[in-house]
């Protein structure tokens, strides 16, 4: 699942574009290069070709969508004036992977279920234990976000992990069949949550300290073992609840566009749920646009 | 087999956390670092200067025709947008004869105006100015670019007069 996690983040940072625009850093892409010559070759991006006189364009075997003789103003067709300036007008994006440790309830209890053996069916509940503390989770975390220069952001938060320490649930059989009832036993669990976070971001120091509020959803599958006469199967119980955190966070900047951050956080709807955090973030605006 | 699964994933991993760690440094190399007249795919080619947020090079280039042309080069120093004014920059050229002659950008589009260059950004454009005639001198107020004051002139010779002199 970690795995998992990354590999999402990993394929959407190596598409940076438009803001986090690769090899030409900014956005825009810019006019060109000032080559000493009125004739010299457009860098553009957007014009993904070079002039006759730049080397690149016999071994890229691209069509090119627009060249240009000229990188001077009013002589060049591909760049429009002031490409470089376009970053100014967008949001800051963010970009935030990180790991997070979760305490939470439990959903594994107050269901019902059928588990199957062979040819016979057999009805389960699940009670969930009423000393039950709250179970343990360590997810990985993705943010994908926007903020504004006022340091209002919105962003939407991807988690998926493990259940590192389940709580006891009890689960009573309520059908027996030819051997008896089969004996049910609580495996692993995994755990996925995604919210919707808005928050506000203000500059400290070399740092910024946010406070922000995230709603969505809780969901966590839980494996169930089932020991019936000489036969053993496994099932998946799902479960999904709602999620509200309010959150306080920092992050540090490492240089304009990277920052390392930790948040902690508690539920308002969940009694003693809490979770903290650290991760690395990305933005396409020099200290998120917030200075 | 299990010990070559956790190979997998353990190389796996590792490719990532390439990706990651290569990703973070091309993002830090894109900031435009105050004072270094560097920046990836931009070259600051001519006289460098400092005006309130901006790093600047001028280059006077080859001229088009009787068109004297200019490349500008800029680094933003600064954390926050900065503005910069290639429309409105003073530009004057001296004619062999001496005279004095205020230049106008050549804007057919009417794409000239005043623009923000982000924190940590840089940018570069070439533009030409239309004369009379070939101009010996060429002066732009680079502080004008960055309305600031006061004016800061930079002064270029004609590169093809200085070519055909030099031996």
């Amino acid at each position: 699942m970690n795995r998992a996690a990354i590999l999402v983040a990993a394929l959407l940072i190596a598409h940076p574009h438009p803001v986090l625009a690769g090899s030409t850093c900014d956005s825009s892409g810019g006019g060109s290069s000032s080559g000493g010559s009125s004739s010299s070759s457009s860098s553009d991006s957007d014009s993904s070709y070079s002039s006759s006189d730049s080397s690149s364009s016999e071994s890229s075997p691209a069509i090119p969508r627009c060249h240009d003789s000229s990188d001077v103003v009013g002589y060049r067709e591909c760049t429009p004036f002031g490409k470089w300036a376009t970053n100014v007008g967008l949001p800051s994006l963010i970009i935030e992977l990180g790991t997070r440790f979760r305490t939470t309830a439990s959903l594994a209890g107050n269901h019902h279920g059928t588990i199957s053996h062979s040819t016979e069916s057999f009805a389960y509940r699940t009670v969930a234990a009423p000393e039950a503390g709250l179970e343990q989770q360590v997810v990985s975390a993705l943010r994908l976000g926007a903020a504004s220069r006022r340091g209002v952001f919105f962003a939407v938060d991807v988690e998926l992990g493990s259940i590192t320490a389940s709580t006891p649930t009890n689960h009573e059989m309520m059908s027996s069949g030819v051997f008896g009832s089969p004996t049910l036993t609580q495996d692993s669990g995994m755990a996925f949550n995604a919210a919707a976070v808005i928050g506000m971001r203000r500059a400290f120091g070399r740092g910024r300290l946010g406070v922000e509020v995230a709603g969505g959803v809780r969901a966590a599958t839980y494996s169930l073992v089932s020991t019936y006469h000489n036969c053993e199967t496994t099932t998946t119980l799902a479960s999904a609840a709602p999620l509200l955190e309010a959150r306080v966070g920092y992050e540090h900047w490492f240089n304009p566009f990277m920052s390392f951050g930790a948040t902690a956080g508690a539920s308002v709807i969940d009694r003693g749920s809490w979770m903290g955090g650290l991760h690395i973030g990305f933005h396409s605006r020099a200290f998120g646009a917030s200075r | 087999m299990v010990g070559d699964g956790q190979g997998l994933a353990s190389l796996v991993r590792m490719r990532h956390a390439t990706v990651i760690i290569g990703f973070a440094l091309a993002i830090a190399a894109c900031a435009y670092k105050p004072g270094s007249y560097q920046y990836p795919s931009r070259e600051f080619v001519g006289q460098r200067t400092t005006v309130g947020c901006l790093d600047i090079a001028v280059d006077r280039r080859t001229d088009m025709g009787s068109a004297a042309v200019l490349g500008y080069t800029f680094g933003n120093r600064c954390d926050g947008p900065t503005v910069i004014d290639l429309a409105w920059v003073n530009v004057i050229g001296r004619t062999a004869t001496g005279a004095e002659v205020t230049l106008v950008p050549y804007d057919p589009k009417g794409e000239l105006t005043v623009l923000r260059l982000d924190g940590r950004q840089a940018g570069s454009e070439a533009i030409s100015y239309p004369a009379p005639e070939s101009l010996g001198q060429l002066c732009v107020d680079v502080a004008s670019l960055a309305h600031t004051k006061p004016a800061q002139w930079l002064c270029f010779g004609n590169p093809e007069a200085l070519a055909m002199v030099t031996p």
